[in-house]
């Protein structure tokens, strides 16, 4: 791969705050013509904020953007991993919505034909169906036409943000095939995975960022798989101390889960494990692993197609989330805001949404009690206490999903089940959430955690299961197991 | 395969329109005669131009009800209007009013964010004082008969220009909504609003065309049938809009948006016109006919969602892969 | 330059500092039941100097028997609104229906035949909330076409000919201390009992909570049907509570006694403060709100100004209500517009 010198797009001295909040600190990169350039870290790092404020949607605070590329020909394309893609309308339609210029009355499909086909073949659907409606496409293929619509919108530089999350071995490489010809062909690649076999494999040029900052920029051939996980993860950092907590209940009371062979269609299978109180278990793994799926099937959000479930020798069969959370089984949502609280509702209304049976006598709420579990359950979270009353949409980011999961914690449940518990919380308020589950779980609650985050798994749970397309790697205690062992089987597949 | 997808419901539709014309010509020979089918022809034309406007409105994923209001308004203004300052202005007038009362339904939704159906409740209750107002207690009527004369003349003995005009305009919305950039920006919106202004597209200016073409049509179909009436009566006309949905849903269109086609909304039309036209025939009474539509509608919003379902399926399964299926919360 | 390729911005924005008094204030202001309780109070203070007639007692009494009616439908049509279903379409066919129940059953004595008017409101409530809410159809529509059959069914059974009751309804033309007549005295009443239910029990609570966040509410295990059955039920109940007490006034039933109860009802919910998003708002939002409507037009035809200019007045205060209510329910979710 011969590095060229012509720099498309560079980005100079970029820092971009939200609130008080530094997402970005006096970034420069530049990105050149015929190159690939992986944009690496961990979630929190800076790189989304960083390819918003590329793609105009977020201003930046202080530098600037800019496209020297001698053609005068300065557009950015983005493929964002949230897909874009119409559901109702057809593939050939939502091609033509990127392809559109903005005169015109009608849609000269004829005439846009050509483009899209190219497009979409570079993206590997050439046998795509242009009448198909995007809603009957797998996610995979709709990935694919995300990528595609990127491309036909005819741009110099390209931004592929997370483009293989979901994909599978042969759509991967058939995306490697397109990346490489467009770079052959003169563009400019920004690549944004969290796949270090794809960083290695196809990117020429490597920058990563660390808490809004870039610690390390250089040739691919610069680095190596274990030097960049440290430069992700830091020189100082330690792994987080799990904050140890007594255990509060007799040995023999000891609530236990017990998972064998779970199955859920084409999400995951063969999963099995035991998760016990008195220990934080955790699944790991990234987008399209499963993982975030096996504790959706706990809580009988999906389908259950194999396996058992057994909670204190009690088989758990053909859940629904009213059933499982009658057995006992609560559950933290990923997405607080839409489903995780009530916003307008006040934060005593909240957590006792799911308790109303405790706080009711004779079908009438009784307001001290609602106050009492309010207070009891806020004391439980590291909430202020004196802001029961307040709504829950005026909370920041933490104190909210304190509430979705003290929501929870009201039912007195035996489970508890969180996907991504820290999502979009400040650092101050994850230590208290941690802290209160780990209280949880050593007075006798199972607690079962989705992450993605290797800091909150180092902090949080005491059993990591690792996994990857849909399968388990490995089963360990955390303090048994690196960071890098960590990564590199969720990100590889293989036992490390 | 994946022209089912697409074209199902129409075809569906138009199958049982087609069924139930067959069916009550066998049964009743009368029903074949030149002068029912002109009535046949007269009643399916006005339902679907209103209930084309009314699809374009619910594929952009909103609802007008304010149309039951705006018909009897824009027949009451024609007729006013026409009698004093001559036909053409109130036709015209007419309209325009319609129009404005579109305009004012997608606006006051994009802007403000708020659900259609409470807006147009709005809108509906607006534009029946309005008739009221325009009526001034008296009873309207249009002393010159001759441009209704003609307008629902037989040509052909089974058509009348009336008709023609309605199903012009029903064309060139299926023209728009197949085959512009228009047409597609609603579909989208309609389909994934937050994707669709994610991306750029216009929302608002998209939703006000939608009503804007709701209230043209309503208001079309309104001043023509007063000039033919040669009057008209404030109120509500709460039986056109009963008939308009259940026609756009039979034609596949869906109250969530980007679903549905013009094709299929007329043979819906057709399908009910037929329906009606045949039991009035026999002699059935309007209330067991509105009752026979009520039910109809009912059933249909039943099945609806079901019957997505399979054509989905059936497309999905028609596609040779293995890959994931999408997660049911995306 | 960049090509608009736009991306939701997945940042949250933190959140204003809150001081009591900045809260209080906030709560004040955003609680809509709250403002329509005030501005009722006032214009019925400013129509009682500035509106001649107005202070009379004939016509107070008219005034609170018509208000009495919509009243009644409009909080049980409220229930409908808060847990998140819109509208139901089809009240001023269930009152209309429940008139001729009414009548038609009078010989059996007033009790019974309001009884049974109660009872076909509740039943025909539930089937359109079976629809709604376990079959998950559209209310709007469901609610249309539910109105059609009914009216449609009623057609045939009478032959669309009014139905002249054959007994002494008079019982419901009392007035309590000889003053406040039975209807209005229902309309407090139901209030008071839906007011508390709303705001005190454990159903109340369940169906604020669907109509706030159903996702929300099935997280935690919460089923939204029933809920969704309850509010159409007792929507249902009230109209049909209405129809009888509208036909006991003349013993009389017949179709086109439902005139404009379901929009007036709505114009009441929505004036009321009750968001049509769903989740925000009580059952005496919508009886204040019918109260307002009932003053106001009754002000406007005291002053002289004619039925339509009534019902423009009216569609009007539906657009300002609805974008009102539009504007704080955004604003309390944090959303930007």
């Amino acid at each position: 791969m011969v590095l060229s010198t012509e720099v498309l797009l560079s980005v100079s001295r970029i820092s971009k705050s939200f609130g008080g909040a530094k997402a970005l600190n006096d970034v420069s990169v530049d990105f050149r013509a015929g190159e690939v350039h992986a944009l690496l870290g961990e979630n929190g790092a800076g790189k989304s904020t960083l390819v918003k404020v590329i793609a105009g949607v977020v201003t930046a605070d202080t530098g600037e953007v800019t496209f020297p590329g001698s053609s005068g020909s300065s557009d950015v394309a983005m493929v964002f991993q949230e897909l874009s893609v119409i559901p109702e309308l057809s593939v050939r339609d939502n091609m033509a919505l990127s392809m559109r210029r903005t005169s015109g009355l009608l849609v000269r499909r004829e005439k846009l034909q050509e483009r899209m086909q190219s497009a979409l073949a570079s993206a590997g659907l050439e046998d795509l169906d242009l009448d198909m409606p995007v809603e009957a496409l797998p996610l995979a293929k709709r990935q694919l036409l995300e990528i595609a619509r990127g491309l036909v919108a005819d741009a110099r530089t390209l931004i592929l943000d997370e483009p293989t999350a979901t994909l599978s071995d042969i759509e991967i490489s058939r995306v490697h095939e397109v990346v490489r010809s467009l770079v052959a062909g003169g563009r400019s690649i920004v690549y944004i995975t969290h796949r270090m076999g794809e960083v290695f494999r196809l990117a020429d040029r490597i920058t990563i960022m660390r808490s809004g900052s870039v610690v390390a920029s250089g040739p691919t051939a610069d680095f190596t798989m274990d030097s960049v996980v440290t430069h992700m993860l830091g020189e100082e950092h330690t792994a987080g101390e799990a904050i140890h907590v007594k255990v509060n209940f007799a040995p023999e009371s000891r609530r236990k889960l017990n998972i064998r062979g779970l199955a859920s269609g084409h999400r995951f299978s063969d999963v099995s494990f035991t998760a016990q109180a008195g220990e934080v278990t955790a699944l790991f793994g990234q987008i399209g692993s499963g993982a975030d799926d096996v504790v959706r099937a706990l809580v009988g959000i999906i389908p259950v197609t194999a396996g058992d479930i057994h909670l204190n020798e009690i088989q758990l069969s053909a859940l629904t989330r009213p059933k499982s959370q009658k057995h006992g089984i609560a559950y933290v949502s990923a997405d607080r805001v839409l489903e995780g609280v009530f916003l307008s509702g006040s934060v005593a209304q909240n957590v006792s949404s799911g308790a109303l049976a405790g706080v009711s006598q004779l079908g009438t709420i009784r307001a001290e009690l609602e106050t009492d579990l309010a207070r009891s359950i806020a004391s439980k979270v590291a909430f202020d206490p004196s802001r029961i009353r307040v709504p829950v949409g005026s909370l920041s980011g933490g104190n909210q999903q304190k509430i979705a999961i003290g929501r929870a914690l009201a039912t007195q449940p035996d489970v508890l089940v969180l996907n991504e518990p820290t999502r979009g919380v400040d650092i101050g308020a994850r230590a208290e959430i941690y802290r209160a589950l780990r209280q949880l779980s050593a007075n006798n609650v199972i607690v079962i955690v989705y992450s993605s985050d290797i800091v909150e798994l180092r902090e949080l749970a005491d059993r990591v299961i690792t996994m990857f397309r849909g399968r388990p790697v490995s089963s360990n205690r955390t303090t048994d197991v690196t960071d890098s062992q960590i990564l590199t089987e969720i990100l590889h597949g293989a036992k490390a | 395969m994946v022209r089912i997808y697409w074209h199902f419901r129409t075809l569906l539709a138009w199958s049982l329109a087609v069924l139930a014309f067959i069916a009550f010509a066998l049964t009743n020979p009368a029903f074949l005669n030149a002068g029912n089918l002109y009535s046949l022809l007269q009643s399916f034309a006005v339902l679907a131009l209103v209930a084309t406007g009314l699809a374009i409105v619910m594929i952009a994923g909103e609802f007008d009800l304010s149309i039951a209001g705006t018909i009897p308004l824009a027949g009451l203004i024609a007729v006013k209007v026409g009698e004093t300052a001559g036909i053409p202005l109130g036709v015209a007038a007419a309209i325009a009013v319609t129009v404005a009362v579109g305009v004012l339904n997608g606006w006051l939704t994009a802007h403000y964010a708020v659900p259609s159906l409470a807006v147009t409740v709005g809108t509906l209750v607006l534009t029946i004082g309005l008739g009221f107002a325009v009526a001034g207690g008296k009873i309207v009527t249009l002393t010159d008969f001759e441009p209704g004369l003609w307008l629902d003349q037989a040509i052909a003995e089974i058509v009348s220009p009336r008709a023609l005009l309605h199903v012009v305009l029903v064309v060139a919305a299926g023209w728009l909504m197949a085959k512009t950039w228009s047409g597609m920006k609603i579909r989208a919106v309609g389909s994934d609003r937050q994707r669709s202004s994610a991306s750029g597209l216009p929302v608002t200016r998209v939703l006000i065309l939608a009503f804007v073409i709701s209230g043209l049509f309503a208001g079309v179909a309104g001043a023509l049938q007063g000039l033919t009436l040669a009057s008209g009566a404030p109120g509500s006309d709460e039986a056109t809009l009963l008939q308009a949905v259940t026609a756009a849903i039979i034609g596949g269109v869906a109250l969530t948006g980007g679903k549905g086609s013009i094709p299929g909304v007329a043979a819906g039309a057709m399908l009910l016109a037929v329906v009606g036209n045949g039991l009035s025939l026999q002699g059935t009474s309007t209330a067991i006919i509105q009752l026979i539509n009520g039910g109809i509608l009912l059933l249909i919003v039943v099945i609806d969602r079901p019957l997505n379902r399979i054509v989905n399926k059936s497309v999905e399964n028609s596609m040779s892969t293995t890959q994931h299926r999408v997660p049911t919360n995306h | 330059m960049n090509t608009k390729i736009a991306a939701r911005s997945t940042v949250q924005k933190p959140s204003s500092p809150a001081t009591p008094v900045a809260e209080t204030i906030k709560r004040i202001t955003t609680d809509s039941s709250a403002i329509i309780a005030v501005t009722t109070v006032l214009l019925f203070i400013l129509a009682c100097i500035f509106v001649s007639e107005f202070a009379t007692v004939t016509n107070l009494r008219a005034l609170f028997l018509s208000v009495a009616l919509v009243g009644i439908a409009a909080v049980g049509l409220s229930i409908i609104t808060i847990v998140g279903r819109l509208f139901a379409l089809s009240v001023s066919a269930m009152v209309a229906v429940s008139t001729i129940v009414f009548a038609s059953l009078l010989h059996t004595g007033p009790w019974t035949a309001m009884a049974a008017a109660v009872l076909f409101g509740a039943l025909a409530g539930a089937v359109q909330g079976f629809f709604v809410g376990r079959l998950g159809t559209d209310p709007i529509v469901t609610t249309i076409a539910a109105a059609a059959i009914l009216i449609g069914f009623a057609q045939i059974v009478t032959g669309g000919r009014n139905v002249q009751g054959a007994g002494d309804a008079s019982v419901f033309g009392l007035t309590i201390f000889g003053v406040v007549p039975v209807q209005v005295l229902a309309f407090f009443v139901l209030t008071v009992l839906a007011w508390w239910t709303h705001r005190y029990t454990l159903l109340g609570r369940r169906v604020t909570l669907v109509g706030l966040n159903e996702k929300a509410a099935l997280v935690s295990g919460m089923r939204a049907w029933p809920v969704v059955l309850f509010a159409f039920i007792a929507s249902g109940a009230m109209a049909g509570l209405a129809g009888g007490l509208l036909s006991s006034e003349s013993g009389q039933g017949n179709l086109q006694l439902g005139g404009t109860f379901g929009f007036d009802a709505i114009t009441a919910v929505v004036v009321g403060g009750v968001s049509v998003k769903g989740g925000t708002g009580n059952p005496v939002g919508a009886a204040t709100g019918a109260v307002l409507v009932g003053l106001l037009g009754n002000a406007l035809v005291l002053l002289g100004l004619s039925y339509e200019v009534q019902l423009i007045f009216k569609g009007v205060l539906v657009l300002l209500a609805v974008v009102a209510t539009g504007i704080a329910s955004n604003r309390q979710s944090g959303r930007k517009r």
